[in-house]
């Protein structure tokens, strides 16, 4: 609190006295009243400051604290639980409304994220559901080989990828840790991911190139899985007629690299800045294969979560390369 | 034959599982009731158990730490639950290997194979495959005919063992392939022609000539009989 605000607040009442005391002065002048005229002049307006003064303290203390609070609270939405008592009527109004506000906000908050949780326990419950049948489809698909159920199994493991990214994505808004870092070669989540995709790989004749991958990462496995297969997916829906992906890895002083690059159709220039956007789907994604975009906005969350960053380069024609940064601390070095 | 316990509380999916590896050289036994799951498998007389997580009576996590503390039998815990953290309490309560639910078939049964050779190390005599004429020494990764050897690299040698697992049999491209790839190999078909004309060379300078056909288009073919 400032006391120019402070001033420019009363300014009205302030002109007023200050009208009415010069209109006394003049008067008094007339009837020449010199004593009148000295303390009308001099001791009601020292008076009036005096109380100015002391108003102005008394708020300033009041409002500095609470903005200090605020500024150092997390969840300033809370700022009513440690208001103190304020030694003013209508600092007491304010703190027992906001009070008010405050609690029913949190009952309003506490129900949403209630509400949320309870959803997102369905989601996880609901996908383990579903693994269920999807691996007993698979069993049948292979105990039956035919053209039909071959066919049919790569429906199924549609199903499966799509499951697999709405558990990440109820994931990704998790409040608390379910993940595991360890040290993890990135050859292990490569080839996890490549045999997962090995029939599309080889049906189609990807060439697949990996250099360097016996370099190590700290990372949640799983998590990272699920990334480098969302990565990989793109590089195979919008694979060029020659298609190659090549895997590498550089491990810098502070951090390791790791580039999944592709020789497929690239993303245009104007639409590369969107891709980690929820929902956006360029013009590949809109053309010939279907695209939810969420793959790389999940990547994006994921990675961030993880600590890693994610990069994407492309040229339209040319290709694209994903590139994963994990930083490497010194906490790790030293072990 | 290998006997194969499985304990899955879903009839289906345990009927399936069981068609399955009994097609694959196999014999299953299926666990009926749940109420002592634990005394079940001890007296089982099975080489492996496959064991679900969630089952009805007791939990499969309890179930393989119970086991773990009277007997050694190779456990693959089957889940649905997909995190490290899950994985990792089934490690620590003695569980050989971890599968996902949806799993492949094919990598299911890769993984019972590799835990069974662990197991099996040291107590059978190294394992020879018999080619008409000459042999294969699993243990050595080696080709042997009339006295001479010669090393096979890794590549090589599962490109090698996979035709001589079906010999006789047309084996496409694509599926040799799709078995080097589930061995962390993944190569591409110009690399498997080449490793195919290498591993040509590399036994015919050991006398072996002719073995393994080639049927355009369509795959390898590795004879039953040497043919000279």
């Amino acid at each position: 609190m400032k006391w120019k605000d402070f001033l420019r607040d009363r300014l009205a009442s302030l002109l007023l006295w200050g009208i009415f005391i010069i209109a006394l002065e003049v008067m008094l002048m007339a009837v020449s009243q010199p004593f009148l005229q000295i303390y009308i002049g001099v001791g009601i307006p020292l008076g009036f400051l005096v109380d100015l003064c002391l108003e102005f303290h008394k708020k300033k203390k009041f409002y500095d604290r609470i903005e200090k609070q605020a500024e150092e609270m997390e969840q300033a939405y809370l700022l009513p639980e440690v208001m103190e008592d304020a030694d003013f009527l209508e600092g007491n109004y304010l703190i027992q409304f906001l009070k008010v506000m405050e609690h029913s906000m949190a009952e309003e908050v506490k129900r949403y994220r209630k509400d949320h949780e309870e959803y997102k326990d369905y989601i996880e419950m609901w996908i383990h559901e579903v693994k269920h049948p999807i691996a007993v489809g698979k069993m049948i698909a292979e105990n039956h080989r035919s053209e039909a159920m071959e066919s049919m199994e790569e429906e199924l493991q549609k199903i499966e990828d799509y499951t697999e990214q709405a558990l990440y994505y109820a994931r990704s808004y998790n409040v608390e840790k379910d993940y595991l870092i360890k040290e993890v070669p990135l050859q292990n989540v490569v080839a996890e991911v490549l045999k997962k995709n090995k029939k599309t790989l080889i049906t189609e004749k990807i060439k697949i190139e990996m250099e360097n991958l016996e370099t190590t990462v700290y990372t949640d496995n799983k998590w990272m899985e699920f990334v480098v297969n969302q990565v990989v997916g793109n590089s195979i829906k919008y694979r060029s007629e020659t298609p190659y992906i090549l895997f590498s890895a550089v491990r810098k002083k502070e951090q390791v690299i790791f580039s999944v690059k592709d020789n497929g159709i690239g993303i245009s220039e104007s639409e590369i800045k969107r891709v980690f956007e929820k929902g956006f789907t360029g013009s590949n994604g809109r053309g010939k294969q279907k695209s939810t975009g969420i793959g790389l906005y999940l990547c994006q969350k994921l990675c961030r979560r993880l600590g890693h960053n994610i990069l994407l380069f492309s040229r339209e024609g040319e290709g694209t390369e994903v590139r994963i940064i994990f930083p490497v601390g010194s906490y790790y070095n030293e072990r | 034959m290998k006997r194969i316990l499985i304990v899955e509380d879903d009839e289906k999916l345990k009927k399936e599982l069981a068609y399955f590896l009994c097609h694959n050289g196999y014999e299953t036994k299926e666990l009926e009731k749940y109420d002592t799951p634990v005394e079940d498998i001890l007296h089982c007389g099975c080489d492996l158990v496959l064991l679900d997580i969630n089952l009805p009576v007791v939990d499969g996590q309890y179930i393989c730490k119970e086991v773990r503390k009277q007997s050694d039998i190779p456990i693959i815990m089957v889940t649905s639950r997909n995190s490290d953290l899950d994985q990792l309490i089934s490690m620590n309560y003695g569980a050989d290997d971890y599968v996902e639910k949806p799993f492949h078939p094919q990598i299911l049964l890769a993984r019972i194979a590799a835990i069974l050779r662990r197991v099996n190390k040291g107590k059978e005599s190294p394992e020879i495959i018999e080619c008409g004429g000459w042999q294969l020494d699993v243990a050595k990764r080696m080709a042997r005919n009339q006295g001479m050897e010669i090393e096979l690299t890794k590549n090589e040698w599962n490109i090698v063992f996979f035709l001589a697992k079906q010999k006789g049999t047309l084996v496409t491209r694509d599926a040799l392939m799709s078995y080097l790839w589930d061995s962390e190999m993944f190569v591409d078909d110009n690399t498997l022609t080449v490793n195919v004309t290498r591993i040509r060379s590399k036994l015919e300078s050991i006398g072996i000539k002719n073995v393994i056909r080639t049927r355009r288009g369509q795959g390898y073919v590795m004879e039953d009989k040497e043919k000279e």
